[in-house]
């Protein structure tokens, strides 16, 4: 055979080969890296995931701690009205009665 | 669902012909020879890359069919050895028949085998790395489980 034509062949079979070679470590190492982007992208979806729940309960727990706050503060004043009212030296069983079922009224539903 | 199939590239040939890629191309570099098929066949400086196609084929291919990671980046691995590996074993294909014609029949044979067979495994990792991008895409990876091999890849 001409050795010509082996040289020919040769020379291009080694051009493809280096080539294609170096193209398929460029893809491979583009698929690495696209890899590691895709398990990163999990693992911040997978924690989002747990934490939502917990979220969800810190804002629930939020404001049932504000209503017994203002309950609280509510109560308080209450208290404080009516020991008044008790202490006062002109105060009488009527005027006292009149009182305790008048603040049950005007409590503001919370 | 169905699993998606993988074949996986740690067949008993494949490793063996990896294998040998290596240490042939160690045992040319070292002594400094090279088959006189491929003197015959290639000039100076094609010699030279076809020892190293072989070199990069053995490393990365062993590289790639031991991969410890994702099963696609050591597919994608596998990929450029057995590409190299097939160019280089078509080149000294070239060489062998060349330099000894009809009396090359089995030596030029076998590696035309290897050859045939590495462009073959390659078109079969590509089809593998489609199906698993268009699962990715699709989103339904459930189970990757590979045809040879015992590895399993959850995703």
């Amino acid at each position: 055979m001409n050795s010509n034509w082996t040289h020919i062949i040769t020379s291009m079979l080694s051009i493809i080969g280096a080539g294609g070679g170096l193209g398929a470590a460029t893809a491979a190492a583009l698929r690495w890296r696209k890899t590691k982007a895709d398990t990163a992208d999990v693992l911040t979806d997978t924690a989002l995931t747990l934490i939502e729940p917990l979220r969800v309960r810190i804002q629930e727990l939020d404001r049932e701690m504000l209503r017994v706050r203002y309950e609280a503060r509510e109560t308080a004043t209450e208290l404080r009205r009516l020991r008044t009212a008790i202490l006062n030296p002109s105060a009488t069983l009527d005027s006292l009665r009149e009182l305790v079922m008048n603040s049950g009224r005007d409590r503001s539903p919370s | 669902m169905t699993p998606i199939r993988i074949t996986s590239g740690r067949h008993p040939f494949e490793v063996v012909v990896l294998i040998a890629a290596l240490v042939v191309a160690t045992i040319l570099i070292l002594t400094n020879t090279r088959p006189p098929a491929v003197d015959a066949a290639m000039p100076g400086p094609v010699r030279l890359v076809w020892v190293i196609l072989l070199a990069v084929s053995g490393v990365v291919g062993l590289l790639g069919v031991f991969w410890r990671g994702a099963i696609q980046t050591s597919l994608s691995i596998e990929a450029i050895a057995v590409l190299v590996l097939g160019t280089a074993a078509a080149m000294y294909t070239v060489g062998v028949v060349a330099f000894a014609g009809i009396d090359g029949a089995a030596a030029g044979g076998f590696v035309a085998a290897v050859g045939a067979g590495s462009w073959w495994r390659l078109t079969q990792i590509w089809g593998d790395l489609r199906r698993f991008d268009q699962a990715v895409k699709a989103q339904i990876i459930g189970e990757v489980t590979t045809l040879i091999g015992q590895r399993t890849n959850h995703e």
